[in-house]
């Protein structure tokens, strides 16, 4: 049996709720004037300090709501939990991809572009066309540092095409991706926007596509390795799921409830008096 | 004979007389509505039956001529949101007890189809590019419209509610509250619908552009509203986050794409 103090004890201690309250009065000021100077085209905005320092201060006040509240056995307390470890979760994924996460970006050509004539004006130049039509197992880091990343798998795009509409806008961009395997076999896999490719560790996005001075066509690929995408991916399922909870099943409005006994009370006075 | 023109598609001409037809039809309708005589109620709801009818012809020819959810230009955009306001005061209607709120959904309506009126006549047809085919597209445009729609009601009880007596205001303030509640879940699907869509495509949740933190500012705008809602010593100044929100809503939705630069989410 719940005393009458447990029953109306507050949800978050008045006093903590109050700082916390106002750090995230603070975070979106903070967050509010750095989008001002982006958008004022102020460069670096979210490179430096000042974003780490707003993102910790968003996450402490987080982690303290988290410990401190004090549960009741209905859905918001459920919702509550839900979305504000859901947060919780999404930002240790993006912390833990931005320290040991990979992304590079590559542009191997595309082989059927390769035509009989480009293959001899390259060879020409002295510039092994057989080479280009070969299998990658390596990229160059994008970054400017010059390190090279294997793979570990080989990898070639075999075709490409191009769809259009009748305006000349591109309508559909697909491109055949082969595998070598070490028995020699080869695997094919179609890669489109939107809907990236996993191979070993990394999952592979179709980003572009160009002519090179050449003469054949360069796919803009980008792969990436995110060791912790299933930890953003639940942190944004569980704020969804929490955040309707809060919003939707939530019992009625405090206020609203408040007012209600109010009238009741008044009621029954008057009902007494008569 | 709508289905006929629908068909062959609504010549630029045409549409551009319905987008006016519309707008001043939710404008009659909202210069009708606050009146207490029976009839003249009745000739607003027809009024507005009407406007929502045209507005929603101009919606099924974009579909019809482009072949995908009219979702991609602004203009389409905005033609739809004037339809998704009828669809929101419904359920506001019934689910939240929030008739006194149809005249500032009206007039939003109104405002907004002049805008589509004066976009130009040919607006209508753009070519559907291969970032946006997604399953992420629909639900992300539509959460955030839903949402949007939701919020420019609320702001505008939050600053009418300035002027009202206190019975009024307290009838303001729940009425904003329940808007908020139900646009809020909305955004925030909205925005990491958004994010799963970019990881999806460009290989990560979340690029700082301008358009994203834009819309973070106003998801943290109703954030800070619904907390300081809860603490007596800020409650307060609670409301003026819903206008804050409002006026970075209008900045995200219009003036990010429009001159944000190199934003990825920039309208051509």
């Amino acid at each position: 049996m719940k005393t009458k103090n447990e029953k109306t004890k507050p949800a978050i201690n008045r006093n903590l709720a109050l700082v916390l309250y106002l750090m995230l009065g603070i975070v979106t000021a903070a967050l509010l004037v750095m989008t001002i100077l982006a958008s004022a085209g102020v460069e670096g905005v979210w490179n430096g300090m000042p974003i780490v320092a707003v993102l910790s201060i968003f996450g402490v006040a987080l982690a303290v709501s988290v410990v401190a509240f004090n549960p009741k056995k209905n859905v918001y307390s459920i919702g509550f939990y839900v979305s504000h470890i859901g947060i919780v979760l999404f930002l240790i994924g993006s912390l833990v991809y931005a320290v040991s996460g990979n992304v590079t970006n590559a542009a191997p050509p595309n082989v059927s572009s390769i035509t009989p004539t480009i293959e001899y004006q390259m060879n020409q130049m002295g510039i092994s066309a057989d080479n280009l039509k070969g299998y990658y197992n390596q990229v160059g880091k994008s970054d400017g540092s010059g390190e090279i990343i294997d793979l570990g798998f080989n990898f070639r795009v075999a075709d490409f095409k191009t769809e259009l509409y009748e305006d000349g806008q591109p309508k559909h961009y697909e491109a055949t991706i082969e595998y070598l395997n070490p028995d020699g076999t080869v695997d094919t896999e179609k890669l489109t926007v939107n809907h990236p490719i996993y191979r070993g560790d990394w999952k592979i996005y179709l980003m572009d596509v160009g002519t090179n001075v050449y003469g054949f066509q360069e796919v803009q690929l980008m792969f990436k390795k995110d060791p912790t995408e299933f930890l953003s991916n639940a942190g944004i399922i569980l704020i969804l799921v929490g955040t309707f909870m809060i919003c939707f099943i939530r019992p009625r409005d405090k206020a609203e409830d408040e007012h209600k006994k109010k009238m009741k009370k008044k009621a029954e006075k008057a009902g007494e008096r008569a | 004979m709508t289905a006929m023109m629908l068909q062959i598609g609504l010549a630029g001409s045409v549409r551009h007389y319905f987008a006016i037809a519309a707008a001043l039809l939710y404008l009659a309708a909202f210069a009708t509505c606050f009146s207490k005589d029976k009839l003249i109620q009745r000739i607003s709801l027809i009024l507005w039956i009407v406007g929502t009818s045209v507005n929603a012809v101009i919606v099924a020819n974009n579909w019809l001529v482009n072949g995908y959810v009219p979702f991609v230009s602004m203009y389409q955009v905005l033609t739809f949101l004037g339809v998704t306001y009828t669809l929101v005061y419904i359920y506001i209607r019934y689910m939240h007890n929030g008739g006194f709120m149809k005249p500032y959904f009206i007039l939003f309506q109104g405002v907004i189809m002049l805008g589509v009126f004066f976009m130009g006549r040919t607006a209508s047809e753009w070519s559907f590019p291969p970032a946006l085919q997604s399953a992420y597209f629909v639900p992300h445009v539509f959460s955030y419209m839903i949402s949007y729609t939701l919020v420019a009601v609320a702001a505008l009880l939050a600053v009418i509610s300035f002027f009202v007596d206190s019975r009024e205001k307290q009838k303001f303030e729940k009425g904003i509250y329940h808007l908020v509640l139900t646009g809020f879940p909305f955004m925030v699907l909205g925005m990491f619908l958004g994010a799963l869509w970019a990881n999806a495509c460009w290989g990560n949740y979340w690029s700082w552009d301008n358009k994203e933190v834009w819309s973070l500012v106003t998801v943290l705008s109703l954030t800070v509203y619904l907390h300081f809602r809860r603490q007596a010593s800020l409650s307060k100044y609670a409301k003026l986050f819903v206008i804050l929100a409002f006026l970075f809503e209008i900045i995200t939705l219009f003036f990010v794409g429009m001159f944000g630069g190199d934003s990825v989410h920039a309208y051509n």
